[in-house]
């Protein structure tokens, strides 16, 4: 049955992508329209109170309120700025750990096999640090995303380090590569393909982190306006933050890392 | 200009995740490789040839003894020793005449310089049409001859060649083959080819060193050391005294292998 439906799939993929495309996003509207309707009868039914379960209609009148009345615009840049910086730090000391790992047994035997147990531990757990050591200031966010997004950087880049086929590293030496620039022109480009599905990791990771951080702290943010949402019991409000942090999500994940995946992948001939 | 090895052991550490011991690869093995020459090691896996070629150069730290090259010492990898592998070796990251140029920027020439030698090199093995082209588009035979031209661009002394057609189907291997002797009669350089077909060696070869391991010991050295006087180009059919010869050394002469089984080793 599954192996039917799986050969189904792969035919229609090679004998019309086009009409496999086209299925694609039929099959997702069906299914968001099927959702909304669903939701749409149930608060119809008035099973739950308004407060807690709003319509549709609300949660989308709440977006266009935001974005043309009040501050949603700014909320989202403000968000995406606290994430991108604490990213970009984040993936520097990742490369630069992951690269020191491979490199050294013993740093591998320590803080490599420490990465996996701190890899554990969820953002939210972080807080409560994260707050007394910076205060409820937008450093603790920073924080909290540094640190759960180095990780999968810092372990994939040493993966990626030490599965570099010995002859690529032997065929550079003998051609005069040495010291840093093995590292910059070799040994660096060799673990792209690798480090791009890290950066994707660790951007995951990082959003996730920030939301997190965001809901204790103070300024403007997805998280605070989130957290507003619940001290004012608008739920509206709450699920329409929960919904900008999906698409968002889905936006950087899907469609912006795919696609420099796919092209890393062409390139590298995986 | 020569290679001299000279009195080489190799120990290295077997069975590292079982009972480790550490056993003796090579002993005590001395071969010298004049200018110009093209020399064949021809033995089983496992009898230690790749691991000379590592000697050679200089990715690996013999135990005892010393390889000298221009009478100067192997301590590390040099640009004047440069290898060709059987899994090619390229950077994927480049295109075709980037990789061949990789070598040049060592030797200090300018933008342009890099160009012009990589495509006169990209010329020589019959792919300049492809110099843009990016490696994964490329076939396995077509690799290979961006690895040689890569190897020959930076002018080395010694080309180090590890099973460089073992992965080829046997009309590109062929063509490879031909292609090389070309070169190599073109350019001179030293040669220390690895392979384990004996056809190959013969084909190639100014001499043919038959390495084999001891059965109790596991050590690897030299069987045999035969000089092939027959003009190139050759063909299979004028070899076969030689090749006898060879299957004698490695199988002994009741083994009642003849010069018509393609005994690849």
């Amino acid at each position: 049955m599954l192996k039917s439906l799986t050969n189904r799939i792969t035919a229609a993929q090679v004998t019309n992508p086009e009409s496999f495309l086209k299925h694609r996003y039929l099959h997702r509207i069906v299914f968001f329209t099927v959702l909304i309707v669903f939701w749409q009868f149930i608060v119809i039914l008035e099973i739950y109170p308004k407060y807690l379960l709003p319509s549709p209609q609300d949660v989308l009148e709440t977006l266009i309120w935001g974005f043309s009345k009040a501050d949603y615009a700014i909320v989202i840049l403000q968000s995406l700025r606290r994430v991108l910086m604490g990213y970009v730090l984040a993936v520097l000391v990742g490369i630069f750990a992951g690269i020191a790992i491979a490199r050294y047994k013993e740093l591998d035997n320590t803080v490599g096999a420490s990465l996996t147990a701190l890899q554990s531990i969820p953002s939210v757990a972080w807080v409560p640090l994260a707050l007394l050591w910076f205060g409820i200031s937008e450093a603790a966010a920073l924080f909290i995303v540094v640190l759960e997004a180095f990780i999968p950087c810092a372990l994939g880049v040493r993966t990626g380090v030490l599965t570099i086929p010995r002859e690529i590293i032997r065929a550079a030496q003998c051609l005069g590569s040495r010291y840093i620039d093995l590292y910059v022109r070799v040994i660096f480009p060799a673990i792209i393909p690798q480090l791009v599905s890290s950066l994707r990791l660790s951007w995951a990771f990082a959003w996730r982190a920030l939301i997190a951080g965001e809901l204790f702290i103070t300024g403007l943010g997805i998280g605070q306006t989130l957290e507003l949402g619940r001290s004012l019991a608008d739920m509206a409000q709450v699920l329409s933050m929960i919904l900008i942090v999906a698409i968002l999500g889905f936006l950087t994940d899907n469609v912006f890392f795919r696609a420099v995946e796919k092209k890393v992948n062409s390139i590298w001939g995986l | 200009m020569s290679v001299k090895i000279q009195n080489i052991s190799l120990k290295y550490l077997a069975n590292p995740y079982g009972k480790a011991h550490i056993d003796y690869i090579l002993r005590d093995l001395d071969l010298e490789i004049k200018q110009g020459e093209f020399a064949c090691l021809l033995g089983p896996s496992g009898c230690g040839k790749s691991s000379l070629l590592g000697l050679v150069a200089g990715f690996v730290k013999p135990t005892h003894g010393e390889v000298l090259v221009n009478d100067k010492k192997v301590v590390r990898p040099d640009i004047s020793r440069t290898l060709v592998f059987q899994e090619y070796a390229l950077f994927p990251w480049l295109n075709v005449i980037e990789n061949v140029a990789f070598g040049l920027r060592y030797q200090f020439q300018d933008y342009e310089q890099r160009y012009m030698t990589a495509s006169r090199y990209l010329k020589m093995v019959g792919l300049i049409d492809h110099a843009r082209d990016s490696i994964s588009q490329l076939s396995g035979g077509m690799k290979q001859r961006v690895a040689l031209a890569r190897a020959l661009a930076v002018k080395p002394d010694l080309l180090l060649m590890d099973e460089p057609f073992g992965a080829l189907d046997d009309k590109t291997r062929t063509d490879m083959q031909k292609l090389l002797i070309n070169i190599w009669m073109e350019l001179k350089p030293m040669v220390i080819f690895v392979t384990h077909s004996i056809d190959e060696a013969l084909v190639l070869g100014d001499r043919v060193i038959v390495m084999n391991k001891d059965k109790q010991s596991g050590i690897g050295s030299i069987k045999a050391d035969i000089k092939i006087n027959s003009a190139r180009p050759r063909t299979l059919s004028e070899l076969g005294e030689y090749r006898n010869q060879v299957v004698d050394v490695l199988y002994g002469s009741s083994s009642g292998l003849n010069s018509s089984f393609d005994a690849v080793i």
